[in-house]
């Protein structure tokens, strides 16, 4: 291993300050002169035929500038996956949100008073609202132009041997699963403003994951060449997948080439929940075969999810829970199935996790089931079958570093796992004490195919160094966490390192800050940029003090000898003789992995760049005659890779497993026919500080990946996986009965009790 | 939402003087009508008159074993008076687990009982405390119970022009033991699934006078009289704890919604009492 200067310091993020004062600038502080501001017209029926849209009462109201229906968007049709989406409704409603008319005006004020006024005619249409029904014959389409009715796609990970697994087993154990659909809920909602300039360019500002896509789809929406489009993408309010496609961009650009002014629109909490993406509801089979000595010889997995009207990101959030379904244990005999319908409920999309945080929670309450089955403790079970460096993951491929086994050991340490729990009294004579454990496997980056990231660099006369990448920082620090690895590969101060991101007009091409990629991709990227000025920086500083350059390093702005270091020259002086000899010293650095590819079959090959690991534990107290709880330590061990700001990842693992918690115990959009009934914050409830876990004790777990620059791997969606099952399975341990279906309610838990007597 | 007059009358007679020939509304806290407003896109109301600069509908005072807070008082400062917390502690215990500090700050206990919805945190032990509320409006004055004056889901009996001017209740003495409990589902910002309080009056281990109140289990919060009768005149006993719960379940009326079922609710009318009951009487309950 390298040893670090700079990585592996908690250095503050540069924004800190500033977020948490309230002085950062979000796109809604923007406010140029004669800006208009939007309001969307949204269908509010889940399925129906649009007869007639009139906004000419809408259009004549007080202040209204301009509005948009269908017929105003050039190429209207769009998708992350495919295009099933339309920017305005023409002839058909799919879900309660489908927009039908945009429009502007002076005044937020005015552009709502005014969407009350367009009028719309429906023919309402049969709906769907389950994805057991929708895949009955004669069930009503959602999009009858889809070549397989209501299901939007389906596929399968084949593995082994599945019935030869199950013969070999003794004891064979099935169960049903179910989780709810999750909101992201970024404090900051959707917000976007589009200006359009002189040269014909539409510059907008929004608050994004993923600039580049955001640019790609909105140039073809608008029918414009990508340079025409210039994402800037601002301060986010957090995304957590939510802000990872178009939802207001085009609305904005639209009014603004219409109207020649800035105009801005933005989704008020309720749209939030109603009208952008979810996190999928799942129904999760598990079938898993397991000797009396507890080595697991086949699961069977069907997981069924509903998309909701589109398709989003869909597909992949079903692929990549399928693969992860199996959880972190070495398994030979695997098939995993996954269905993804459509029907008439809001769309489901990314979410932080992505489908591998409902297949956690699936696969890990099932091992509890399992492991009461045996009579064995829930730990050894997990301690037999536990994956290790060298062994295969599901997609076949090799695990490079894995860090399982020490989570375990550090987390259930922590927890004092054999000293807790397990239906013990408390002083309370209606408390029952529980323990739970929940282990992880989580990929880093998107699958079977790489998406590499860039980074441009110059060093500066003054050997201060300029980095320019596409990768936007959502709230997850990740700005600072590259200038760290810039500053260590450099061999300078961080404060030395200017990171330049989110205008698309200067930085180099990147898919965005999903999947848990950026510090191992773009770290890369930052890396490879880095090592080449800095090659060059050495054979300039060669010249200048007699030595070869492969004898040379810098560190802390100062260029050495290696085993001389008095021999030494700083790093400015080196820069500066560059500058003036007109030798710029700029670089590109990107890395395209070659090895990445699945079967489309069998989903079998190199799935992934690299996987990180997770062992979680809680202690819980139960009120039997209510079924409230409280958790009274939750921890959480991750293994990261190296962790480059260790602060950072604590933070990640916080703020994570509190969003696990929600999933788990709280959080839960109501639907009833396919409406929001609960679509703002009285009612769809986030824990609160006084609703987490009384005590939260991270553990950072140090792999090296060889694959990551400096062994780095990625922490930012696995801290939400091993929360839910942790927290539910000590539950189910103090009431001795089983939950299977999530969040786990007081009232879900007082049932399980009733039903478990 | 559309635009309106706002005055800030000083007395109570201007207030009602305001409220003269108009679509009026008037605003305490704010903590219900602003987020009422919102979806009101009626712009019905013409006028609306701010209450919140009347000092004489401030202050918590106590005289001749009565306890008087004027209309105005915020759960902030239900939850800060030491005159509360030695005379009726259960209104402190309700305070703490009432929204979050900012909205108690606002939030005032006219506002709340107007309100009269089925899950008003403030009802239930007022109710308990046999609390009446008193009005000033065009006709005079006049006191009303409070169990009469929540008279159905959202309703009162408040009548065009009336303000509350204050809510009292008899000083419940040194020896009085209490109860509360908001269960919700999460501990804090949350509408209540089930609450119950209960404030027991006793000499000597026995209970001369009880209070059983319950909310979120009937249109309105409601007392529990035959629970009470069963106390009264007795000695607490776990068996007598749980007749008197067994009696506030038969007076609750849930209903299914987006927080609970009725099911769960109906039980939560015995377990709650119950508990409350015997742990204010410091009787140990083991259910295994
Ligand atoms: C985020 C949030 C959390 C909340 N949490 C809780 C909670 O935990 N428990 C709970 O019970 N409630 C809760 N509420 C509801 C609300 O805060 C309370 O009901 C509060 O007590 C209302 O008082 P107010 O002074 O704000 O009423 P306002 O909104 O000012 O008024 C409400 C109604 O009462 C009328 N009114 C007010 N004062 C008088 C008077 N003196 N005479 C005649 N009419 C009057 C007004 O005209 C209006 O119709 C919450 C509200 C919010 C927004």
């Amino acid at each position: 291993m390298e040893s670090l200067d700079i990585l592996g310091k908690s250095i503050a993020r540069e924004d800190g300050n500033e977020m948490v004062s309230g002085e950062s600038r979000f796109v809604d502080d923007l406010e140029p002169k004669g800006v208009l501001y939007g309001a969307v017209v949204r269908a509010g029926r889940p399925h129906a035929k649009i007869l007639n849209v009139d906004t000419g009462k809408a259009s004549r109201a007080k202040g209204v500038v301009c509005a948009l229906t269908a017929g105003d968007v050039p190429h209207n049709s769009y998708g992350p996956s495919f295009p099933d989406q339309t920017i305005l409704c023409h002839d058909k409603i799919r879900y309660e949100g489908d927009p039908v008319v945009a429009l502007c005006a002076e005044s937020w004020e005015e552009a709502e008073e005014a969407a009350r006024l367009v009028k719309v005619d429906y023919e309402d249409l049969p709906p769907v609202f389950s994805p057991e029904e929708a895949l009955l014959e004669g069930s009503p389409l959602v999009h009858p132009s889809h070549p397989t009715g209501n299901l939007v796609t389906e596929g399968k990970v084949i593995r082994g041997d599945i019935e030869a697994g199950f013969a070999e087993a003794d004891i064979i154990v099935e169960q049903t699963y179910r989780s709810k659909a999750q909101e992201h809920a970024s404090m900051e909602p959707h917000f976007c403003m589009a200006e359009l300039e002189n040269t014909g360019r539409i510059t907008v500002h929004v608050s994004t994951q993923t600039p580049f896509r955001i640019r790609g789809d909105l140039a073809k929406v608008l029918g414009l060449p990508i340079t025409k489009v210039r994402i800037l993408s601002s301060t986010a309010g957090g995304a957590f997948g939510g802000k990872h496609e178009i939802m207001l961009e085009a609305f904005a650009a639209l009014c603004a080439m219409k109207t020649r002014r800035p105009v801005k629109f933005r989704m008020s909490r309720e749209e939030e929940f109603t009208a952008s993406t979810v996190r999928h509801p799942f129904t999760m089979d598990y079938k898993t075969g397991v000797t009396r000595e507890g080595k697991i010889t086949a699961v069977q997995i069907h997981l069924l999810l509903d998309g909701g009207a589109y398709a989003s990101a869909g597909g992949g959030v079903a692929a990549k829970a399928a693969l992860m379904g199996p959880g972190p244990y070495r398994i030979d005999n695997i098939r995993a199935d996954f269905t993804l319908t459509y029907t008439n409920n809001g769309f489901s999309g990314a979410v932080r996790g992505f489908g591998a945080t409902q297949t956690c929670y699936a696969c890990e309450r099932h091992m509890d089931l399992i492991a009461r089955r045996l009579n064995m403790d829930p730990l050894e079970l997990r301690r037999r079958n536990a994956l290790k460096t060298g062994d295969p993951a599901h997609s076949g491929d090799e695990i490079t570093s894995c860090g399982l086994g020490e989570t375990i050991d550090t987390a259930t340490k922590a927890v004092n796992w054999d000293a807790i729990g397990r239906g013990a009294k408390s002083a309370c004579g209606t408390k029952r004490m529980g323990r739970g454990m929940a282990a992880m496997i989580y990929p880093v980056a998107g699958f079977g195919k790489a998406t590499p990231s860039a980074a441009f660099t110059r060093v500066n006369e003054d050997s201060t160094l300029t980095v320019i990448v596409g990768i936007v920082d959502v709230g997850q620090g990740s700005n600072v966490v590259l200038r760290q690895v810039a500053a260590e590969e450099l061999g300078i101060p961080v404060e030395d390192v200017n990171l330049i991101n989110g205008d698309t007009s200067v930085s180099p091409f990147d898919p965005g800050s999903t999947g848990s990629r950026i510090s191992h991709l773009g770290g890369k990227a930052v890396k490879i940029a880095v090592g080449k000025v800095k090659a060059q920086l050495l054979e300039k500083a060669a010249g200048m003090i007699e030595a070869a350059a492969e004898d040379l390093d810098i560190r802390n702005g100062e260029v050495f000898v290696k085993g001389a270091p008095n021999r030494r020259i700083s790093l400015k002086e080196v820069a500066l003789a560059c500058h003036k000899s007109s030798e710029p010293v700029v670089s590109e650095g990107t890395h395209t992995s070659t090895d990445l590819g699945v079967d489309k079959e069998t989903h079998q090959g190199k799935g992934f760049e690299c996987y990180v690991f997770a062992t979680q534990c809680a202690e819980v107290e139960v009120d039997i005659e209510t079924g409230e709880y409280r958790v009274l330590h939750l921890v959480a061990s991750h293994d990261v890779g190296t962790a480059i700001n260790p602060m950072n990842v604590e933070g990640q693992i916080e703020g994570g497993s509190s969003m696990g918690y929600g999933l788990g115990l709280m959080e839960e959009i109501q639907m009833k026919e396919g409406r929001v009934q609960n679509p703002y914050f009285m009612d769809y409830l986030l824990p609160t500080p006084i609703d987490s876990p009384e005590r939260v004790t991270s553990i950072i777990v140090q792999t090296h990946e060889p694959r990551g620059p400096f062994g780095v791997k990625g922490v930012a969606e696995p801290s939400v996986n091993p929360t839910a099952p942790a927290v539910v399975n000590a539950i189910c341990d103090a009431i001795g009965a089983e939950i299977t279906d999530i969040p786990a309610t007081p009232e879900a838990v007082l049932r399980a009790i009733r039903n478990g007597r | 939402m559309r635009g309106f007059d706002f005055v800030t009358p000083t007395t109570v007679q201007a207030a009602l003087k305001a409220t003269k020939g108009k679509k009026y509304k008037f605003i305490a806290g704010g903590t219900n009508f602003m987020p009422d407003l919102r979806h009101d896109h009626s712009g019905e109301t013409k006028l609306v008159i701010d209450l919140m600069r009347i000092k004489s509908l401030t202050g918590i005072s106590a005289a001749k074993g009565t306890i008087k807070l004027g209309a105005l008082t915020t759960v902030t400062d239900l939850l800060e008076s030491r005159l509360i917390a030695r005379e009726a502690p259960i209104l402190v215990a309700m305070a703490a687990k009432f929204a979050g500090p900012i909205i108690r700050n606002r939030a005032t206990v006219a506002g709340n009982l107007i309100d009269g919805g089925p899950a008003a945190d403030i009802a239930p032990p007022l109710l308990a405390l046999k609390a009446a509320v008193k009005l000033a409006g065009p006709r005079g004055r006049r006191t009303v119970a409070l169990d009469k004056f929540l008279t159905g889901y959202r309703k009162t009996d408040i009548k065009p022009g009336e303000i509350i001017t204050e809510i009292t209740f008899p000083s419940p003495g040194k020896n009085h033991l209490h109860g509360f409990y908001k269960l919700a589902r999460r501990n804090a910002m949350a509408i209540t699934v089930v609450g119950a309080s209960v404030v027991l009056k006793m000499k000597g281990g026995t209970c001369q006078e009880a209070g059983i109140a319950l909310g979120s289990v009937t249109p309105v919060p409601i007392r529990c009289y035959e629970a009470e009768k069963i106390l009264e005149g007795n000695k607490i006993t776990l068996d007598l704890a749980q007749k008197a719960a067994e009696a506030c379940v038969v007076v609750a009326t849930p209903i299914d919604d987006i927080r609970a079922s009725a099911e769960y609710r109906q039980l939560m009318c015995e377990v709650l009492p119950r508990r409350l009951i015997c742990q204010a009487a410091g009787i140990s309950i083991d259910p295994s």
